[in-house]
């Protein structure tokens, strides 16, 4: 698989009177052709600040900085100019976002919006390019689309919403698709149907697609591989089955335990992992996550975990070994398996 | 103060008393064409006469008769603002002059009727003057941003420092007395206004979710600009001209009261009122009309101002 986007060192810095933040810390990380990869992490934990990196929407902020490398396809991208990241954005690289309710312009038709999109491309006459419109949205599982091309954002629903944004996203035919928790704002039902489009454009166009989520079981629906990311850094990395097959960091097996389970035993408390995600701004030293991990000694107090390759992951941990191997994330292993989901006591008592 | 939130905009609805005998018991309204003439006519006029409706309409009556005056002023006035009749001065009203006339010999009542184009001129043309240059300057300034912003508030900063009356009263002074500019001094004093306003809704809109996505679309920023920012900022300016239309009418005959105005007939209300001063204890009638004539304008202008705000705020959107 040849990799589309690869992100080396990425580091992006906040600046202001009272604070010197480094929102996203060192983060490296691949995207092949036609591969869907999930960025999972708790709220403020850079998911969002990343893509928006990638995509060069921090630079009118100029109190943010951006640091390191991200080539699209060999060509880097943060040191493009405005006027040629213009021609990247939507063409090769597309984004779509949480609130599909707010990133469509309320004034604005939703057919209009989509025009806006396939005009960008200045190709075909207007007929042609409003039946692309029609197509588009035909294509994102909109029925009805004329009419829905005539309708505005306030009159339909917001999984309708979240396609016509989806539609407008591929309107370029982009190779690589940013989908920052297109679903969270969705019913369950509708979220499953996005993902599920997603994973058929991936298909059908050989699209890659980078989601950021914070929900697990999106990420293990969908991805193929999953980057998990904690207070800036990413913290491990690797494919899907063998990041919830055998988390090497104890954050990803914390948050592979605390998603709540229907056929767990109603007497087993929901697990949540003790404390909260630390502010950019008093972040601990050495490893981010040490106050909160089962694990943590001296070490990880001082020192600051370099990425190190275990088997297919990269985890970000020292003693990622021990965490891969401890009971402690064995009982929450992966989706099936016959003790899965109980404590082991629970399994012993069976 | 919510005048006419009721029926004048949902013609179907009804409210109160009415809306208990307007449907029947089986849940038809009955001011569908289903129903018969007499009943739908008692309906209409418990509509029109109910108070909050009964206001709400005579303002757009007061404003209709003046916008009409304005435009054909010979439909409505056998005389004209200039004609006098030298042997009649000074006739008291409801004689042989509706409203009398004053001491040139001259009708009120064609006077008023000749004025009003000043009055509905300076109204409408300083307002828009007012609202589409300061909403430019407010988006401008908050779209942009930076030293654009600094240098564009600041200069509104200058002329939000004098009060609006003083401000038109300067570039009144500064030019020729003549129409054109009474309305440029009174549209420059309202420019403040929709610039604070409009550069507030730009700052909020430019932070929109729509906008980034437009961005990552690799829309060109002057067609965000144009398609996406602009169309979103607007929505306050209809009321801020519905208000500051009345405030316009108020300082343009308030300048020409002062004598800053244009100085041959038609006058303005405002003129009207200082040629009058000095009559004022026997003569009433020469400064009470054109006073009444813009107070009822500015009464209207308000009414309607204040309904279009009850109806267009970005709540109900």
């Amino acid at each position: 698989m040849t990799e589309l986007l690869e992100v080396e060192g990425l580091t992006v810095k906040f600046e202001s009177a009272a604070h010197h933040l480094e929102l996203v810390r060192d983060a490296s990380f691949e995207i092949g052709t036609g591969e869907v990869v999930a960025m999972v992490g708790e709220s403020g934990s850079g998911k969002s600040i990343t893509a928006r990196a990638i995509l060069g929407l921090l630079r009118r902020n100029h109190r943010m900085t951006v640091e390191g490398n991200a080539r699209l396809a060999g060509r880097e991208l943060l040191a493009l100019a405005e006027a040629e990241m213009r021609e990247v954005r939507g063409r090769r690289v597309s984004m779509i976002f949480q609130d599909p309710v707010g990133a469509l312009d309320p004034v604005v038709s939703i057919g209009a919006q989509v025009l806006e999109a396939v005009r960008r491309r200045r190709s075909g006459t207007r007929p042609e390019q409003r039946r692309r419109v029609i197509e588009l949205l035909a294509s994102v599982g909109i029925t009805d689309p004329e009419l829905r091309a005539k309708q505005f954002p306030h009159e339909v629903s917001g999984g309708m919403c979240q396609r016509a944004l989806i539609a407008i996203a591929l309107a370029g035919s982009p190779e690589l698709l940013i989908a920052d928790e297109p679903t969270t704002a969705l019913d369950v039902t509708v979220q499953a149907q996005v993902l599920d489009l997603l994973k058929r454009l991936r298909d059908e166009r050989q699209m890659s697609v980078l989601l950021i989520t914070h929900d697990m079981g999106v990420a293990a629906q969908t991805a193929d591989r999953v980057l998990i990311m904690y207070a800036g850094s990413l913290v491990e990395q690797g494919p899907t089955a063998d990041i919830f097959g055998h988390p090497c960091h104890p954050y990803t097996g914390g948050l592979i335990s605390a998603v709540p389970r229907v056929d767990a035993p109603r007497s087993r408390r929901l697990v949540a992992i003790p404390g909260s995600v630390p502010e950019a701004a008093d972040r601990p030293a050495g490893c981010a996550f040490h106050p909160r991990c089962p694990l943590a000694d001296d070490r990880c107090a001082t020192a600051m975990p370099g990425p190190r390759r275990l088997g297919n992951q990269i985890a970000a941990c020292h003693r990622a070994e021990e965490a891969r191997d401890s009971q402690v994330h064995r009982w929450q292993a992966g989706p099936g398996g016959g003790g899965a989901g109980r404590l082991p006591e629970e399994r012993a008592a069976l | 103060m919510s005048l006419g939130q009721t029926s004048i905009a949902y013609p179907n609805r009804e409210d109160g008393a009415l809306a208990s005998e307007a449907v029947s018991p089986l849940g038809g309204d009955l001011n569908e064409r289903s129903s018969p003439w007499w009943f739908r006519r008692r309906a209409l006029r418990r509509q029109i006469f109910h108070p909050n409706n009964f206001i709400l309409g005579l303002s757009c009556a007061v404003l209709a008769i003046v916008f009409l005056w304005a435009a054909v002023p010979s439909l409505f006035s056998p005389d004209t603002a200039v004609g006098a009749y030298p042997t009649q001065v000074l006739q008291p009203p409801l004689g042989k002059f509706f409203l009398g006339t004053d001491q040139y010999g001259r009708s009120i009542y064609a006077e008023l009727v000749y004025g009003a184009r000043s009055a509905v001129l300076i109204g409408v043309l300083a307002t828009a003057g007012s609202a589409i240059v300061g909403s430019l300057m407010g988006i401008a300034a908050g779209y942009i941003g930076g030293a654009t912003d600094m240098v564009i508030m600041r200069v509104v900063d200058v002329l939000l420092a004098l009060p609006g009356l003083f401000l038109a009263l300067i570039f009144v002074a500064a030019l020729p007395p003549n129409l054109m500019n009474l309305i440029i001094a009174v549209g420059v004093q309202g420019i403040p206004a929709y610039a604070r306003v409009l550069r507030a809704q730009a700052l909020q809109v430019r932070g929109r979710l729509y906008v980034d996505a437009a961005t990552v679309l690799g829309v060109a920023r002057w067609k965000i600009l144009a398609r996406h920012i602009v169309p979103n900022c607007l929505a306050p300016v209809l009321v801020l001209a519905a208000i500051g239309f009345g405030f316009a009418i108020i300082i343009g005959a308030t300048l020409a009261f002062l004598g800053l105005g244009p100085t041959t007939p038609p006058l303005n209300w405002g003129a009207l009122i200082a040629s009058g001063q000095g009559y004022v204890n026997q003569d009433w009638w020469i400064t009470t009309f054109p006073g009444l004539m813009i107070t009822a304008v500015v009464i209207a202008v308000n009414v309607l101002g204040d309904w279009l705000r009850d109806h267009m705020e970005p709540t109900s959107r």
